[in-house]
């Protein structure tokens, strides 16, 4: 049974401390990438297209003939307006929606329908209100069979991680808002899937917390070595994590681009140059600033 | 043992005593009996054709027709049945009551716990199968429109005058309107949930256990509470119809000879055993949904509400 598996050498710092580097963009504790990274976790999609049916009968097409390969280990945010196809296009690789067209495969793998292979961190509160937090992080293992005590080895490390240890045995509902999201992304790093995707978790949180979350994320990202897709609709954010950004609009890939700023981003890296100029491309296609790019609607140069 | 000073009872201290919520609901009790007893003695007076007031006084109620309830009472225990000669006692009333009472509560357990178990099943069944849905769905939400007690004639032409008859009366009640609840709970878990189980690698049935289960457990504790209080209504009806003992029986002879007396007694009976057994069932179940965020709530009301009592001291 393949159960995750962390780094060792675990951040000793406390919660406060963490939350101190992490607002500067910075993870704490030795950076170690897993060993037992999948070998290939790349996400492919091949000309997929979404088509959903109205009640009233029109047809709406979310994304269209999209192509679109993730490598393994990519940190990939994907920005985009609210309704332009983002959520889509993870609930196709999450296998929550099939393709209209096209196919979805993560390795050499062809996916159909949902698997622990891909996991979600939804934008809703997804925590279980009936299991204490150690349950919830657990779930996943459960459900794959793993036994008692390797369960709670696991639950442990990954509660340590996000800094719930002293929360472990508590339900969700004695918990903020905050910590509640740090359980959702716990829970999903500890089931170990090969790819990650997030849906906009952090949207509903103050800025203080998302940038704690941030860095919890970018953290668990760099001692796991995970495949994400981050679905996000700022784009500080997305400079933040990502290696490479998309932009979605009109349900097609307006710009793809490689982020090559230095870790960790602290706000040095980001008011450089190159931040600064990605900045404005990423913008223009939000339509928030005139200049280069487009607005919504319109293909990369 | 506190040694804190006590303070003296001020004013306005008194004042905001007498407006908390435990005094008033005290304040409430005592202010309906006074009005009872000012409707008995001065505003409806009259004597029924039994020759009892037909408004009688709370006195009246505690002594005679208290009383009274020995005479359906068949004797034992000490107390003499007043049917066959014997004196009218306090012990044979509480014997009597008991007695019908235990027939009651039975009817109830067994037909609530038997609707329950049965709408719970079909509910979860319903909600999982196509199949079922399509068979079961339409007749279930159809026979839910039909008015429980304009049925329970036809439980006693179709079970007789037997135990039987109400046991499934009474749970035919409940299963309707727990299969009702279930369908309805199952269909409102929220989506996330359901997606993030899926997204973990659950199978179908694991998702029924894990998740719809223990999501629909509050909907199941507050389907429980209703059909008790529904119980009762019906098993008031299947006793007036055709039991053979039980409280509705003393309540449909009481009725049958205009007895205003025993009628109010066995209704205020009702009352408190149906507020009793709402409570502990509340109470029993609690710990099924101490994970849910209105038990936090509930908590600090009650930690509210008992601080302007405390006050006093």
């Amino acid at each position: 049974m393949k159960t995750a598996r962390i780094s060792s050498q675990k951040s000793e710092d406390s919660d406060s401390s963490q939350a101190a580097n992490i607002s500067a963009g910075r993870t704490t504790g030795a950076l170690q990438s897993l060993g037992d990274r999948a070998p290939n976790a790349d996400v492919r999609l091949d000309a997929v297209s979404v088509t959903f049916m109205r009640s009233n009968g029109d047809r709406v097409t979310a994304i269209e003939n999209v192509d679109l390969t993730v490598k393994t280990g990519e940190l990939l945010c994907v920005i985009g307006r609210s309704g332009e196809g983002k959520t889509t296009l993870l609930n196709v690789v999450a296998g929550l929606v099939e393709p209209s067209e096209g196919r979805v495969l993560v390795g050499e793998r062809e996916i159909h329908g949902t698997g622990a292979d891909r996991g979600v961190i939804f934008q809703g509160d997804a925590v279980y209100p009936w299991m204490r937090v150690a349950d919830n992080v657990g779930f996943g293992l459960r459900v794959k069979g793993v036994r008692r005590p390797e369960r709670e080895r696991v639950v442990d490390e990954y509660l340590e991680l996000v800094g719930l240890s002293h929360v472990a045995k508590s339900w969700p509902r004695e918990l903020s808002g905050g910590m509640r999201s740090r359980v959702a992304v716990a829970s999903v790093f500890a089931n170990d899937p090969e790819v990650l995707l997030a849906d906009e978790p952090f949207g509903a949180l103050d800025y203080v917390t998302r940038r704690r979350l941030q860095g919890v994320m970018l953290d668990l990202w760099q001692r796991t070595g995970k495949t994400i897709l981050f679905v996000t609709h700022d784009v500080e954010e997305a400079l933040l994590l990502a290696t490479r950004i998309i932009v979605v609009g009109g349900g097609h890939v307006l710009d793809d681009r490689p982020v090559n700023l230095a870790r960790p981003r602290d706000e040095e890296v980001l008011a450089s140059s190159e931040a600064v100029e990605t900045r404005r491309r990423l913008l223009s296609y939000l339509g928030l600033e005139p200049g280069a790019g487009s607005a919504v609607g319109q293909t990369n140069e | 043992m506190s040694n804190a000073p006590v303070r003296p009872l001020s004013p306005r201290r008194l004042a905001g005593s007498l407006i908390s919520p435990v005094a008033l609901r005290l304040e409430m009790v005592v202010l309906l009996a006074v009005t009872w007893e000012l409707v008995a003695h001065y505003a409806v007076t009259r004597i029924g054709t039994s020759g009892e007031p037909i408004f009688p006084s709370l006195e009246y109620l505690a002594k005679d027709s208290f009383l009274q309830m020995s005479n359906y009472w068949s004797g034992g225990w000490g107390a003499p049945s007043p049917g066959n000669g014997g004196t009218q006692t306090y012990l044979g009333a509480v014997l009597a009551l008991a007695s019908a009472s235990f027939a009651s509560f039975g009817r109830l357990f067994a037909g609530v716990g038997l609707g329950f178990v049965l709408g719970v099943v079909l509910g979860l069944a319903v909600s999982a199968s196509k199949a079922a849905r399509s068979v079961l769905s339409s007749p279930v939400h159809f026979l839910r429109m039909v008015p429980f007690l304009a049925l329970a004639p036809l439980f006693e032409v179709w079970f007789g005058k037997s135990d039987i008859g109400a046991i499934v009366f009474i749970g035919y009640g409940s299963l309707v309107v727990t299969f009702v609840g279930i369908v309805n709970a199952v269909g409102l878990v929220p989506a996330v949930q359901l997606a993030r189980a899926r997204t973990e690698g659950a199978t179908r049935r694991q998702i029924y256990r894990w998740v719809i289960l223990p999501s629909i457990v509050p909907a199941m504790r507050a389907t429980i509470l209703v059909i008790i209080g529904l119980g009762w209504t019906l098993d008031v009806a299947a006793e007036m119809l055709g039991a053979q003992s039980g409280l509705g029986v003393i309540m449909e002879y009481a009725l049958r000879f205009a007895y205003t007396g025993r009628v109010i007694l066995v209704s205020f009976v009702y009352l408190v055993y149906a507020a009793a057994s709402f409570y502990a069932v509340q109470w029993l179940t609690g710990w099924a949904i101490r994970w849910h965020p209105s038990q936090a709530k509930a908590r600090r009301r009650r930690r509210f509400s008992v601080k302007p009592a405390l006050a006093l001291k």
